[in-house]
């Protein structure tokens, strides 16, 4: 078995029941300051290091103008058009014929919508309470990507919104996996998207930015959205022995745990993600970290686990990828 | 073995809070008796838009109102305790408990204060080094009045419910903090169930909560769906909502494991369905498309019928919208239900709506009564002319086919973004 960055013992106990709960991955998208998944790869095999904040590029989603109208794609937020145009891939990537109705969507987001959230309290700033932006608020509300998603995409399985810091995507997948085994939909588009405000980094410096003294200080913050289609592992899946570029790749094991034995210690410590060199400070880490092991994967047949931890909360998430 | 022994899921704690009470007892005398207060909103802030809101007692903030994201997490835990000290677990069992919590309010960026401080420095630094003519007040005031708070945008990090609930309680288990607008409560107790049966967990806290500040008050009266009288669930006079706070958590844990270990049971959670309309941002879709689809999977998961169904408690947010929607669903396909809107005694408690109005059809069941939908008085043409309870409706099993001896109610919640979220809860089956 394969464990990246942080090696030495198994990480934590197997819950029972886990065999049942496998998914399998039909499909991955990404929006994100450093582009594409194929943007993503490229960069990670030449070893490239993430720009400094002031070379960084705006992500990109000028692609969503292939599937929505300009007049339509004015009134989505930022935060939502990311998210839009990483399920979008996603669901391409897959290549399935799906009836959207079936397809469910759970999204794991550290603090949703913060430009909406900032330009809501600004315009209470501004002037008084009764002057403030209604449109501002009804983007700013948690589960506004989930809406505007499921909207725009069609889609009427069930939708939930999962905030809970860096641990958000575990969450997510957690909660996709809870959906799908209970038969609520055929597959899930599951995700991480979050975005950065220089107001909101402003106000709470030191719950956002590494600490001065710290390896991951020089790295900016970016932005993005990453998604997964996922679906209910099946037997036949699970003994393909094909690894290759769109094999059905598990997941098999996603959990949160309070543990502290010397692996946790360890992940403590590293509480930017695997690959925070190359992607910079996010807190969608963990999903990255997942794209990047499928990467990996797509010439062999080993086993990752990718971790996450919120130092605050003394929390750690892992999931393992492969069989 | 039977559909229900097969899905349904024992109860075995309950805690909630809102302004009709702190504990299932008082909550429910408030419910047959409507006689929670409402507050001015005055209480959130000097400038707030003052619109009546059901504020949750004073005891129930343990370190006193704080006026921020700390707020949500206190009523959050608050009836959590209430619930886990019902349940009476082993401490293995608390050790190994997954919880699922929902929250709107609770995990949005609403440090108003700590923002303010920060623009007020900035503001301040370009004042000096342009020299205007500003006059600098010394005590990080804006001109709109808002005092700085340095731990408010702290208190955000720190209060997410799920997560600090796990610290609390120690557990090992899963946690979730689940934002889904006005189902949050029902979706996190549907989510519960499901893990419950999928056996990923032997005991699961679940439920929501939400506590008002400035900011979310000032958005959803920006939004101009308030009232600023008294709610008027499905009435033809309806002008639209008033926002409450509170918190509902119930324990869960699979039938064979509440009965290995003697567990009181007081009802169970025979089935949860959930969809999303996709039709409108805000807007419930006008057919209830949303809604059927959500009631149909729940009545599934429950392997019911829309005849076995005793009582329904409605969303009944009394907005023109909601209260149309839901209305026209219940005539058309619930026609002989009786139907209660508990929201004219709560307010609409947001994340902890659902949460809170499932404890609200278990009490029901209990006792074997639904009380009077306080604020109805003079049905609606828009909504079909539903005409919820107005008085105590005795409630009784209502499908031959129910050889279990369980009474059933619906639970529906409707959220922001088009979620839909149908609870079915039965009682214990043991006459109380």
């Amino acid at each position: 078995m394969s464990e990246q960055i942080f090696s030495a013992s198994r990480p934590l106990q197997a819950p029972s029941q886990q065999q049942a709960q496998q998914l399998s991955i039909a499909g991955k998208g990404l929006v994100h300051s450093l582009g594409d998944y194929n943007a993503l790869c490229r960069a990670y095999d030449n070893g490239d290091t993430c720009p400094a904040q002031s070379d960084l590029p705006k992500v990109d989603t000028a692609a969503l103008a292939d599937f929505l109208p300009k007049n339509v794609l004015r009134r989505i937020p930022r935060y939502a058009r990311m998210g839009l145009l990483a399920a979008q891939r996603a669901l391409d990537d897959s290549g399935l014929e799906l009836k959207r109705e079936n397809i469910g969507l759970v999204i794991g987001t550290a603090h949703a919508g913060v430009q909406m959230s900032m330009d809501f309290m600004d315009s209470i700033l501004d002037g008084t309470p009764r002057l403030s932006s209604p449109t501002s608020f009804s983007h700013a509300v948690n589960n506004m990507g989930a809406g505007l998603l499921s909207l725009y995409l069609g889609l009427r399985a069930p939708c939930h919104t999962v905030t809970q810091f860096t641990l958000s995507f575990a969450g997510a997948l957690q909660t996709a996996s809870t959906i799908l085994h209970a038969g609520r939909a055929e597959y899930v588009l599951v995700g991480a998207i979050d975005e950065q405000d220089p107001r909101f980094v402003r106000t709470c410096p030191q719950d956002l930015l590494p600490p001065q003294n710290s390896p991951y200080a020089h790295l900016p913050l970016t932005e993005g959205a990453v998604f997964f289609l996922v679906g209910k592992a099946n037997a036949k899946e699970a003994e393909s022995t094909n690894a290759g570029e769109n094999a059905p790749v598990q997941i098999s094991q996603v959990w949160q745990n309070k543990n502290s034995s010397p692996y946790a210690q360890n992940v403590l410590q590293h509480p930017f993600g695997m690959h925070a060199s190359l992607y910079g400070i996010t807190p969608m880490a963990q999903a990255l970290d997942v794209l990047i092991a499928l990467h990996n994967m797509k010439n062999t047949q080993t086993t990752h686990v990718i971790s996450c931890a919120d130092a605050h909360y003394a929390s750690l998430s892992c999931i393992q990828l492969g069989i | 073995m039977s559909p229900f022994a097969h899905n349904a899921v024992a109860v075995t704690g309950m805690g909630c809070v809102c302004a009709a009470g702190s504990n299932s007892k008082s909550v429910w005398e408030s419910l047959v008796h409507g006689t929670s207060a409402r507050s001015s909103a005055l209480i959130l802030h000097p400038d707030a838009m003052d619109y009546p809101f059901f504020a949750a007692p004073d005891s129930a903030f343990a370190k006193g109102r704080l006026y921020s994201a700390a707020d949500t997490l206190q009523l959050a835990l608050f009836a959590a305790e209430n619930a886990v000290h019902e349940a009476a677990l082993s401490s293995e069992d608390t050790a190994s408990m997954g919880i699922v919590m929902g929250t709107t309010a609770g995990s949005a960026l609403h440090f108003l204060q700590g923002y303010a401080e920060k623009r007020a420095e900035e503001q301040t630094a370009q004042t000096e080094t342009t020299t205007a003519n500003t006059e600098n007040t010394g005590d990080n005031t804006l001109q709109s009045g808002f005092a700085a708070s340095p731990e408010d945008a702290a208190a955000y990090f720190c209060s997410n419910i799920a997560l600090v609930a796990a610290q609390k309680f120690k557990t090992s288990g899963v946690a979730l903090t689940v934002a889904n607008a006005c189902t949050s409560g029902a979706d996190a107790i549907g989510l519960g169930a499901d893990m419950i049966r999928q056996g990923q967990c032997d005991v699961v806290l679940c439920g929501g909560a939400d506590a008002l500040s400035l900011v979310p008050h000032t958005g959803f009266a920006r939004l101009m769906i308030y009232s600023n009288e008294a709610c008027r669930p499905f009435d033809a006079h309806r002008q639209g909502l008033n926002l409450g706070e509170g918190a509902g958590m119930i324990v869960l844990e699979s039938i064979a494991h509440a009965k290995a270990r003697n567990a009181k049971i007081l009802g169970y959670v025979a089935g949860y369905g959930a969809s999303a309309d996709a039709h409108h941002f805000t807007a419930p879709h006008p057919e209830a498309r949303g809604l059927h689809a959500a009631v149909q999977s729940a009545l599934n998961n429950a392997a019911l019928n829309e005849q076995d169904i005793a009582l329904i408690n409605a969303h009944g947010t009394a907005t023109r919208e909601n209260d149309k929607v839901e209305g026209n669903y219940f005539t058309r396909h619930f026609p002989h239900v009786p139907v209660w809107a508990s929201k004219g005694v709560t307010g609409h408690t947001l994340g902890a709506a659902g949460a809170l109005e499932a404890i609200f059809c278990l009490l029901a069941l209990q006792h074997g009564t639904a009380p009077r939908s306080f604020g109805f008085s003079e049905p609606s043409e828009d909504a079909a002319l539903l005409t919820p309870t107005t008085d105590m409706t005795a409630l009784h099993a209502r499908s031959a086919q129910n050889g279990q001896g369980h009474i059933y109610a619906l639970s529906t919640s409707l959220g922001f973004g088009g979620g839909n979220a149908a609870l079915i809860l039965a009682n214990n089956g043991e006459g109380k």
